[in-house]
C-alpha cells in the first residue's frame, strides 16, 4: 500500500514536471497551440519577430510579459483572442482605438498598450496562413467574426444562438468551445 | 489600553475593515474632494449605492453599472463579451479598490462608457464607501 503510494506520488511528480517542462518549451498555451492547429498554419511568426537577444539581455522576458499583459489586460472583459486569427494591421488599428472599443472605454496607460501591441504584432497571421486567404490587402477588419475564415467555419449556426443569456456574443468563443480548438458542447 | 482597543475597533467597523491599500484609496479621493469642496464632509455609503444602480441610459448597451456588475454588488457580473466580473463588495472579493492605478483604470473606462463623462472623487469615493459596506 505503502509502495503504490509512493508510486502515485512519483508518477503524479512526473506528469506536473513535464507538464512544467513541455509549457517551458512549446511556450503558447493549450489554447493557443490548438488554435494555431485549427487554422492549419504556424502561429504567426512567433518568435520569429522576437530579437534575438545578446546574452543578458531581457528580450524573451519582454516577450513573456506581453502576453501576461494581453492575457490579464485584453482577458478581463472577453476571451483572449490568438493573435494569430487577424492581420497585423488589424491588432495596430485595434490597439490606436482602445478608448472606443467596441462601444467600450477600454483605454490603458501607454506603456501596456505599447507592450501588448508589440505582442500582437509579432503573433498575428503571417504569410501563407489561412485568415488571409480572400482578405483584401485593403480591408482590416477589427472583429474575427468578419473574417471570411470564421464565417465559412460557423455557417450553421443560428443567429438566435449568440442571442441566448448564457452566450450573449459571438466573441464569446469558450461559451462553446472548450479551449482544446476543436468542436464544441451543443 | 482598553479605550484604544475600542477606538481602534470602532475605527475599523466606520470605514468597513478597509485594509491599508483601501484606506490609502480612499484618503486619495477624500484630499481631492476636499480641494474641489473645502465644505466636502465625508463619503457617503447611502449616496453610493444610488449611484451604482443609477439608470443613466446614455449608452444604450451599458445603462447603469449595475447593467454588467448587477444590482447585488455580492454577485459576481459580467462583461458584455460574456466574461465573469468577480462581485464587487469587499467582503466577498477583499483586494478590491486597494491599488490606485487599477481603481482609476477602471472609473476612468467605466465612467466613460456608462455617463460620457468623468466621476468626480465625490462619486468615486462614494462608490467605493457603498462597496466596502457590502
Amino acid at each position: 500500500m505503502r509502495t503504490s503510494s509512493a508510486k502515485l506520488a512519483l508518477a503524479a511528480a512526473i506528469v506536473v514536471l513535464a507538464a512544467c517542462v513541455e509549457n517551458e518549451l512549446e511556450g503558447p498555451s493549450l489554447t493557443d497551440k490548438a488554435a494555431a492547429e485549427t487554422i492549419g498554419g504556424s502561429p504567426g511568426g512567433r518568435g520569429q519577430a522576437a530579437v534575438v537577444p545578446a546574452a543578458g539581455t531581457a528580450a524573451p522576458i519582454t516577450e513573456k510579459s506581453g502576453e501576461q499583459a494581453f492575457t490579464s489586460e485584453c482577458g478581463a472583459c472577453h476571451f483572449a483572442f490568438p493573435p494569430q486569427f487577424l492581420p497585423v494591421r488589424s491588432w495596430q488599428a485595434i490597439m490606436a482605438g482602445l478608448d472606443s472599443h467596441f462601444g467600450e472605454n477600454a483605454s490603458l496607460d501607454p506603456d501596456t498598450a505599447k507592450q501588448i501591441t508589440e505582442y500582437l504584432v509579432a503573433n498575428a497571421a503571417g504569410p501563407g496562413s489561412p485568415v488571409l486567404r480572400g482578405l483584401d490587402p485593403q480591408d482590416t477588419p477589427l472583429r474575427i467574426t468578419e473574417t471570411r475564415l470564421w464565417n465559412r467555419i460557423h455557417h450553421e449556426i443560428r443567429p438566435s444562438v449568440y442571442d441566448r443569456s448564457d452566450i450573449k456574443s459571438k466573441a464569446n468563443c469558450l461559451a462553446c468551445h472548450n479551449g482544446s480548438g476543436a468542436g464544441h458542447d451543443d | 489600553m482598553k479605550k484604544a482597543a475600542f477606538v481602534s475597533f470602532a475605527a475599523c467597523v466606520l470605514v468597513g475593515m478597509a485594509s491599508a491599500g483601501q484606506q490609502s484609496v480612499l484618503d486619495h479621493y477624500a484630499a481631492a474632494a476636499t480641494a474641489a469642496d473645502p465644505g466636502f464632509g465625508g463619503f457617503s455609503a447611502n449616496r453610493g449605492e444610488a449611484f451604482f444602480l443609477a439608470q443613466a441610459n446614455v449608452n444604450p448597451d451599458t445603462a447603469s453599472c449595475s447593467s454588467c456588475h448587477t444590482s447585488n454588488p455580492r454577485s459576481p457580473g459580467k462583461t458584455r463579451a460574456g466574461q465573469r466580473i468577480e462581485p464587487m463588495a469587499v467582503s466577498v472579493t477583499p483586494d478590491r479598490f486597494s491599488d490606485l492605478a487599477k481603481v482609476e483604470k477602471w472609473f476612468r473606462r467605466n465612467c466613460d462608457t456608462v455617463l460620457k463623462r468623468e466621476c468626480t472623487a465625490m462619486e468615486k469615493g462614494d462608490f467605493i464607501a457603498f462597496m466596502s459596506s457590502q
